[in-house]
C-alpha cells in the first residue's frame, strides 16, 4: 500500500520535474525507477522469499526455492532492461539481461547435472 | 499381498506430492512473471525429470538383477539337470522333454537381459529428451522401439506355448471354463499386454496342471506366486505412473503429465519382458520339481 502511494508521489514529481526540467527528466526517471524498485523488493519480495522455506519443508523444497528466485531474478533484470530501452539505452539493458540469464543458467547447473547423472547411469 | 502394494505404491505416492508442489510453483511463478513461462516450463522439467525417473529405475534394475541371476542360473543348473534328467531315464517319457528348450528359454532371457532392456531405457531417455526439447522430437523412434519390443515379445511368448504344446502332454484341463471370462477381461482392459498377459497365464496353466499331480498343487501355487510377483511389481508401477499422469493432467504442465504416461507405457512393456523371464523362472523350478521327483523314484 506504501509502495502504491509513494509510486503516485514520485510520479507526480515526474511530471512536475517533466515540464520544469524536461533534459533532466530521465535521470530522475531512472532513480526514482530504482528507489522503487528496492522498496519493493526489500519490503515485499525478499520477506516473501524468506518466508517460503518456511511455508513447505517436504520434497522438492529446494526447487520451489530455485524457481522463486531465478523468477524474481529475471522479473527484476526484466524490469531494468526495459526502463533502460525506455530512457535510450537499450543495448546495455539487453546485455545486463543477458548477463542475468547466463547467471540463472549456472544456478540451475546443478539441477542439469543431477538430471543428467540420472540418465546416464540408466545406460548400461 | 499388502507389503507390496505398500511397497510399489510408496514411491509414486512421494512423487505425485513432489508434482503437486512443483506445479504449484511452477504456476505460480508462470503467474508473478509471464515473461519467465519458457524457462519455468524447462526448469520444471528438469527438476521433476530426475525425480520422476525414480521408480521406474527401480523397476528396470530390478529386472536387470532378475535376468542376470537367471543366467547365472541356468549356467549352472542346466547341465546337471540336463545330465540327470537324461541318467534317470523316466523323466524324458514323462514330459517329453525336448532340449531346445533348454536352449529357447535361456535364448529368450539373454535376448531380454542384452537386447530389450537397453532398448527400453534408450526410448525412456528419447522420451525425456523430446519433452525437454520439443524442437527435436524423437517420439516416433520410441514409439517404434516399444512396437518392436512387443513384437519379440509376442513371438517368444507365441513359441513358449508352441513348445508346451508340441513337446508336452499338458492338457489345459482344469478351470478351463471358469478361466476364459477372467482372459478375456484382462485381455480387453490392459493396455499393450494384456493378451501377453492371457496367454503366458495360458502356457503356465498349462504346465501346471500337468505338474499338479507329480509336484502337489500347493508347491505349483508358490511357484506361479514366487515368479509373477516381479510381474505384478511392474504392472502395478505402470499403473500407478498412468495414473499420476491421468491425475496431475490438469494442473501440471502438459510435457509433464504426457511424460508420465510415456514412462507408463514404457513400463507395460518392461511388464512384457518380465513375463518371458517369469516362464524361465517357473520352467527352471518345475523342472528341477520333476528331476527330484524321478531321481527319489515317484515319478
Amino acid at each position: 500500500m506504501e509502495i502504491i502511494l509513494s509510486a503516485v508521489i514520485m510520479v507526480f514529481l515526474l511530471v512536475m520535474l517533466d515540464t520544469f526540467l524536461p533534459r533532466m527528466a530521465p535521470f530522475f526517471l531512472l532513480i526514482f525507477f530504482f528507489l522503487l524498485l528496492a522498496q519493493l523488493a526489500f519490503r515485499v519480495a525478499i520477506p516473501l522469499l524468506q518466508e517460503l522455506p518456511l511455508a513447505w519443508d517436504g520434497p522438492g523444497a529446494r526447487q520451489i526455492r530455485l524457481i522463486a528466485g531465478s523468477a524474481f531474478l529475471f522479473y527484476l533484470s526484466a524490469s531494468f532492461r526495459d526502463m533502460l530501452g525506455e530512457i535510450g539505452y537499450g543495448p546495455i539493458g539487453r546485455l545486463s539481461h543477458m548477463a542475468v540469464q547466463l547467471m540463472l543458467v549456472g544456478v540451475w547447473l546443478g539441477e542439469f547435472r543431477e538430471t543428467a547423472s540420472v540418465l546416464t547411469s540408466l545406460l548400461p | 499381498m499388502w507389503e507390496l502394494i505398500a511397497a510399489v505404491a510408496g514411491p509414486p505416492a512421494k512423487l505425485f506430492a513432489l508434482i503437486i508442489v512443483l506445479s504449484a510453483a511452477a504456476l505460480a511463478a508462470d503467474f508473478a512473471v509471464p515473461q519467465f513461462r519458457e524457462w519455468t516450463r524447462l526448469f520444471l522439467l528438469v527438476s521433476a525429470g530426475a525425480a520422476a525417473m525414480g521408480p521406474a529405475i527401480d523397476a528396470v534394475r530390478m529386472m536387470d538383477g532378475l535376468v542376470g541371476k537367471m543366467t547365472g542360473l541356468f549356467l549352472g543348473i542346466y547341465p546337471v539337470l540336463a545330465a540327470g534328467m537324461a541318467a534317470a531315464g523316466g523323466a524324458l517319457s514323462l514330459i517329453n522333454w525336448n532340449p531346445a528348450v533348454f536352449l529357447f528359454v535361456q535364448g529368450a532371457v539373454v535376448i531380454g537381459g542384452k537386447w530389450m532392456v537397453p532398448l527400453l531405457i534408450v526410448s525412456f531417455i528419447l522420451d525425456y529428451l523430446s519433452r525437454l526439447v520439443p524442437e527435436i522430437p524423437f517420439t516416433r523412434i520410441s514409439e517404434m522401439i516399444r512396437v518392436t519390443l512387443l513384437g519379440a515379445i509376442s513371438v517368444i511368448i507365441a513359441c513358449y506355448s508352441l513348445f508346451i504344446t508340441a513337446t508336452g502332454a499338458m492338457a489345459w484341463s482344469s478351470g478351463s471354463a471358469l478361466a476364459e471370462p477372467i482372459k478375456a477381461l484382462l485381455r480387453q482392459h490392459v493396455p499393450l499386454i494384456g493378451s501377453f498377459i492371457t496367454d503366458t497365464m495360458g502356457v503356465v496353466g498349462k504346465y501346471s496342471s500337468g505338474m499338479a499331480p507329480i509336484a502337489g498343487s500347493y508347491l505349483i501355487v508358490a511357484l506361479l506366486v514366487t515368479s509373477l510377483s516381479p510381474v505384478a511389481y511392474v504392472l502395478l508401477t505402470a499403473f500407478l505412473y498412468k495414473w499420476i499422469a491421468a491425475l496431475c493432467e490438469p494442473f501440471a504442465h502438459e510435457d509433464l503429465a504426457g511424460f508420465f504416461d510415456d514412462i507408463g507405457k514404457t513400463l507395460f512393456v518392461l511388464c512384457g519382458i518380465m513375463l518371458i523371464v517369469a516362464f524361465a523362472i517357473f520352467y527352471t523350478a518345475v523342472l528341477s520339481i520333476i528331476l527330484i521327483k524321478v531321481i527319489a523314484g515317484a515319478g
